[in-house]
């Protein structure tokens, strides 16, 4: 059964690239009317562009931040001149960093009349077989990509759960690896120095002061672990960000509280794997120690 | 606890101890009393026991059986804090090796008793430290660290170390084995100068020559005492 009917909103856009004050930045041209109604949910400093305007624009909230736009002024874009009607209030979407201009305009600037990059088109009703919808529009337009929104929403989502859980996982591990490493490494410390127990308990610490000796160093390691590698962190977070031209600007990655979270946790982590080692240590006896010297 | 009224300051009574694989005891049935103010040396050849006999005589060592009596009181019997209290305060440990901490100065090495855990001392210890130095004569050398001293420097800092929190009582185990004969006499000289201050004294060695020193000399035999000689002005 044809579900045309179903078919509330169809929404061109061609997405090119321009320079704006000097700076590159995506242009999207859009279909005013079409595209206000889709983005129902679109809020704007200033007013929306006229339905039949054909050089206003509105500006995402971050591009307008950096390039100091605001609603009234005119910019120049491949020497076309756009009236900024407004600037959309932060979105969380890329749409807070590109230029919204009206689609014929960005046609004739791209040099790509008549083309569209793709359509969103939206079913407005409750319960629409999205899955039948989507068959119909890659049967009539057959070479076109057809995605229902919801499918491609879940892919970003699984793309980003899946480096969350990798990251997560990825991070286990090598916790996990630095706990084995500190419980051997610090095994290896008590062999090392049963004499220097074996003197402690000879001179009348008890077996609890041995425990803690052992504890508290790994927790002074660990905290001046944790505070260079938080350190470390921000400053090859920092050159990564740079090299991969990421961000715009310097990225403010130092935080003093995440500096003594990570400081408390990797000191607690390296007493917590010292404690079995101190335990052991512990349970030296002097006599013996002294006399295996 | 058990008390006894009359009783000697430190009394062994049939202490017995066998390492584990050991074919023989390495303690069999031992008895001894030791006064305050006593100056003891214990002498034996290897393997004879008398280093077991001061360490189960200080605490380091329990035996399998029999008792030591500290003042009265069965230190085989009271609680592990008791005896590490005891070892702290009232018995002081020197060795042959000297069994300095390299990493830290002659004074902190001094100091050790003092920290108990988490190294933090007052000015009054850290004075009683300074005065222990002096006492063994290494004015100047606080801030030494072993490496930098003599054999004997090293001992000094060792029984310094021992003494430094007022103890009633010095074993020491071989304290010139591992020196010569001149720091070795010097040695004795302070352990003597020690004992006259009211320290008792348990050494045990090797050598027949500083063991006649002392008032009284007990010889080991596989793990038994098996003479009891007496100095001659005694």
């Amino acid at each position: 059964m044809p579900l045309r009917a179903n078919v509330a909103i169809i929404a061109p856009k061609l997405i090119a690239t321009a320079k704006i004050h000097g700076k590159a930045s995506a242009v999207v041209g859009v279909d005013w009317q079409e595209e206000l109604a889709l983005k129902g949910y679109w809020e704007v400093h200033g007013e929306f562009p006229s339905p039949t305007a054909t050089h206003d624009a509105l500006v995402g909230a971050s591009l307008a931040q950096s390039l100091g736009i605001a609603p009234g002024q005119t910019i120049q874009v491949q020497g076309q001149d756009f009236t900024v009607r407004g600037v959309l209030l932060p979105t969380g979407s890329d749409d807070d960093a590109v230029l919204f201009a009206p689609l014929a305009a960005v046609q004739t600037m791209a040099g790509k009349q008549d083309q569209a990059t793709f359509l969103e088109v939206a079913a407005l009703c409750s319960g629409c077989p999205i899955e039948d919808i989507v068959l119909q529009l890659q049967e009539a337009l057959p070479g076109t990509e057809v995605k229902a929104l919801r499918q491609v929403a879940e892919s970003r989502m699984y793309a980003v759960h899946f480096a969350q859980d990798l990251a997560f996982y990825v991070s286990l591990v090598i916790l996990v690896t630095a706990l084995a490493m500190i419980i051997m490494s610090m095994l290896s410390s008590v062999n090392e120095r049963k004499k220097e127990i074996g003197i402690m308990r000879a001179v009348g610490f008890s077996r609890s002061s041995v425990f803690a000796v052992f504890v508290s160093e790994a927790l002074g390691i660990g905290a001046l672990a944790g505070l260079l590698g938080y350190v470390a962190g921000c400053f090859l977070a920092t050159y990564v960000l740079a090299s991969l031209h990421l961000t715009e600007g310097p990225v403010q990655l130092f935080s003093l509280q995440h500096l003594l979270a990570t400081t408390a946790l990797v000191a607690g982590a390296a007493a917590l794997a010292a404690a079995f080692p101190a335990w052991k240590a512990s349970l030296v006896e002097p006599a013996d120690s002294l006399a295996a010297v | 606890m058990q008390k006894t009224h009359t009783s000697p300051f430190i009394q062994a009574v049939q202490v017995s101890k066998r390492y584990p694989g050991a074919v023989k005891p390495v303690l069999e049935d031992v008895n001894l009393q030791v006064q305050r103010g006593e100056f003891l040396a214990i002498l034996g050849r290897s393997g004879s026991g008398k280093s077991t006999l001061l360490n189960t005589l200080s605490s380091l060592v329990l035996p399998d059986s029999g008792s030591i009596y500290m003042e009265g009181t069965d230190i085989c019997k009271v609680k592990e804090k008791e005896r590490n209290r005891l070892r702290s305060h009232t018995f002081a440990m020197v060795f042959q090796q000297h069994h300095l901490l390299p990493y830290l100065t002659a004074l902190e090495n001094v100091l050790l008793p003092f920290m108990g855990g988490l190294g933090h001392v007052t000015k009054a210890q850290r004075q009683a430290a300074l005065d222990m130095l002096e006492n063994v004569g290494l004015q100047g050398k606080e801030n030494s660290r072993p490496g930098t001293l003599s054999g004997g420097e090293q001992q000094r800092v060792a029984i310094a170390r021992a003494l430094a929190r007022g103890a009633k009582v010095l074993f020491a185990d071989e304290p010139t084995g591992s020196l010569d004969s001149v720091t070795g006499d010097a040695i004795m000289q302070l352990l003597h100068s020690l004992n006259k201050q009211g320290v008792t004294v348990i050494m045990v060695s090797h050598n027949p020559e500083y063991a006649r020193q002392a008032q009284r000399m007990v010889t080991m035999q596989d793990g038994r005492i098996v003479g009891i000689a007496h100095a001659p002005n005694e």
